[in-house]
């Protein structure tokens, strides 16, 4: 870039800024770190990935503050990251402990590092301060699922962070892009009380929670006679979300009862450019073949739904630019309003 | 060197108003596509009557690449909600919603489809003057054998077109050897540039003549038969493209249309035609369009090695043999500040 500095005509740089909320999101899943240092592009940064001895994980910058390593490159010895350069040894928490042949360590040897969670089988990360600002929020249907009822899957997309929550906040896309053939109109409204959503996990602190619920009748047309064979159809559906910035809780109610729990999370690699995750957690019916039916329908609408989502994401406008808003569209504005409160949380030294 | 933009940024590119070519005809079918051009990102498609639409790709509602749309009813139909638009840019129907939000409007870009390229104005809502006439593609077709060229480059579209008011460098790059040094005269009346088609509008037209006396031609030529003592070539053009005629001993040889396509920063397609006057004798014909096009490869290469390293500076150190390029560079910057003008004025793109 710097070699545009005197060309002329001028080619004037068009950052799209990294408009990242403070919040937790996910560096990868834990199966994905074992126990070499793993490098990681993460926050739009060169960072380094690595557990301790006791399995403990740990997210730093990957540039060694000596001369310039990439500590991905090194080994953990002694539950310390060591340099391959020179061998200087960090702690998790990115502090130099140990320069070889050196009595004094100097103060500026150290590394910024993260504030990490392990969870749901993922390995999270707070972005936007040293200190997270509230605790990582769970989803525990996700940890008791075992065997048929859970399944999980991502997706690379050019989208930013907002653009992948926000979806869930449009009922209008659903009708158009997915196709949903209903038998009146979609409703949207915005929770306003984290109560609401009892059967979604611990509550989220009031500041950082956000929530939804969209309704639906019926389907039908070719849609509804599917769902009718499947025994998927009902009278009355409900889509009902609550999250922080960049995760959301899904919940998915057919007649009241419920379908399934679904955990939508972000991993942002660089500005226009974020994987989508999405674990879910069937609820299961009586009987077994009931059961693995039950179980099939919804981890195919489920996977079918997401994928007619990717062609947009992958060629929409970059960066978070304001739209034209319906009436209709208040819900996606309420979200990117607080989304971007959270924006302006962002406190980085980086 | 100039680095290459990432898709998805826009750039001010810094060009002058003009027509400019947007893509070829044929690479415009039935369905919408993305279109990089001026730096910034565009959606080309064809209405109900095929005529070629260039306009914004975003949609203005939630985002989405129009370019994933279809047309429906001679409108473009965004396939994240179904907003729907017609050849003016302008949203038409919005499902369940009567009330269309009034800026809901994507800004069309002036289209005319000529010469088998769709163009497309640069430069403000309104073109400031006509596409350029060039008879020997259209009603002198059948005077010549032609053939298209296109050629990719990170030179800007300036440094592309005043490469031909360049004089100097068709003796040191090109090789052009003539016992007198070649001389350009600029032309301050457009009947002297007739051989190439009619005016141009005045204000955009800019041309020169540039002559050899007693050419000596190299060996591989006289060769291949050709003779020739002297050589000239006349150029006009107005700030985006040129028409040139390339004479031998005062006999028209061979024409060029030369478009440019401003992808974005570092990244320009000159594309365009060259055609070879038929004399009515079919093996000479043939083996002068075959040296001709020859020549014309070598050249391109030659310009196009030099454009690949050369660095975009925005005064050079200019010399006595440089008068005419200064000259042209004039005249583009006063089309690149009509262009600001206009745009800055209409930011909305």
């Amino acid at each position: 870039m710097r070699a545009e500095a005197d060309a002329g005509p001028p080619c004037a740089r068009a950052d799209q800024g990294f408009n990242l909320a403070a919040s937790w999101y996910i560096v990868l899943p834990s199966n994905e770190l074992r126990n070499n240092p793993k490098p990681v592009e993460l926050f739009g940064r060169q960072l380094v990935a690595w557990r301790d001895r006791m399995g403990r994980p740990a997210l730093m910058a990957r540039e060694c503050p000596h001369m310039g390593a990439s500590l991905a490159q090194g080994k953990v010895v002694n539950g310390l990251l060591q340099c391959p350069f020179h061998h200087w040894r960090f702690a998790g928490t990115g502090a130099c402990v140990e320069v070889p042949g050196v009595g004094r360590i100097p103060k500026s040897a150290s590394v910024r590092s993260y504030p990490v969670v392990e969870r749901h089988g993922y390995l999270w990360a707070w972005y936007g301060s040293s200190e997270p600002m509230f605790p990582l929020p769970e989803l525990p249907a996700l940890d008791t699922c075992s065997g048929i009822g859970g399944f999980r899957f991502a997706d690379t997309t050019r989208a930013t962070v907002r653009r992948i929550m926000e979806n869930t906040y449009d009922p209008d896309h659903l009708v158009v892009l997915h196709g949903l053939e209903v038998d009146g109109p979609l409703g949207a409204r915005i929770l306003t009380d984290p109560d609401e959503t009892p059967d979604h996990g611990p509550p989220i602190p009031a500041e950082a929670w956000l929530g939804a619920e969209l309704t639906w009748p019926g389907y039908v047309g070719k849609l509804g006679a599917l769902t009718n064979v499947l025994g998927a159809n009902a009278k009355r559906f409900v889509l009902r979300v609550d999250g922080w910035p960049s995760g959301q809780r899904v919940l998915y109610f057919a007649d009241g009862v419920l379908q399934y729990r679904l955990l939508l999370a972000t991993t942002p690699i660089r500005p226009n450019c974020t994987v989508q995750h999405i674990a879910v957690a069937v609820e299961r019916v009586d009987g077994y073949w009931r059961n693995l039916m039950h179980y099939l329908v919804n981890r195919l609408e489920i996977t079918f739904a997401s994928k007619q989502d990717l062609p947009i994401f992958n060629t929409i406008e970059p960066g978070d630019r304001h739209g034209i808003y319906l009436e209709r569209d208040r819900a996606v504005l309420r979200f990117r309003k607080y989304y971007q409160s959270w924006v302006n949380k962002v406190n980085d030294d980086a | 060197m100039i680095e290459r933009k990432r898709p998805g940024q826009s750039v001010d590119l810094g060009l002058a108003a003009g027509w400019y070519i947007a893509l070829p005809s044929p690479s415009l079918g039935v369905k919408p596509r993305a279109l990089d051009l001026f730096g910034r990102q565009l959606v080309g498609w064809r209405d109900g009557d095929g005529r070629a639409v260039i306009m914004p790709r975003y949609c203005p509602h939630l985002s989405a690449s129009l370019a994933l749309g279809k047309v429906i009813d001679g409108c473009l139909r965004c396939s994240f909600h179904h907003w729907c638009f017609d050849g003016t840019g302008a949203c038409v129907e919005i499902p369940g919603v009567k009330q269309i939000p009034k800026s809901a409007h994507q800004k069309p870009y002036p289209v005319v489809e000529r010469y088998g390229f769709v163009w497309a104005w640069y430069g403000g809502a309104e073109a400031l003057f006509p596409l350029p006439d060039f008879p020997a593609l259209e009603s002198d077709r059948d005077d010549y054998l032609g053939y298209a060229f296109a050629n990719t480059t990170p030179a800007s579209p300036r440094r592309v077109l005043e490469n031909a008011f360049d004089y100097y460098h068709f003796m040191t790059l090109h090789g052009v050897r003539s016992e007198e040094s070649l001389r350009l005269t600029m032309l301050t009346d457009q009947a002297d540039a007739a051989e190439n088609g009619p005016p141009i509008a005045a204000e955009a037209w800019i041309g020169a003549l540039l002559e050899s006396r007693n050419l000596r031609l190299p060996k591989a030529l006289t060769a291949l038969g050709v003779k020739g003592k002297q050589f000239s070539l006349l150029v006009d053009g107005w700030p985006g493209g040129q028409r040139l005629t390339f004479y031998l001993d005062g006999e028209v040889l061979a024409k060029e249309l030369l478009g440019i396509t401003p992808v974005t920063c570092g990244h320009t397609i000159l594309q365009g035609w060259s055609l070879v006057r038929r004399s009515g004798r079919v093996l000479r014909d043939v083996s002068t369009y075959l040296i001709y096009r020859g020549q014309h490869w070598i050249g391109t290469r030659e310009d196009l090695a030099i454009y690949r390293h050369a660095t975009e500076r925005r005064s050079g150190v200019p010399v006595r043999y440089d008068q005419s390029v200064l000259r042209f560079r004039q005249h583009y910057q006063k089309w690149v500040e009509r262009a600001e003008s206009v745009e800055r004025r209409g930011a909305v793109r």
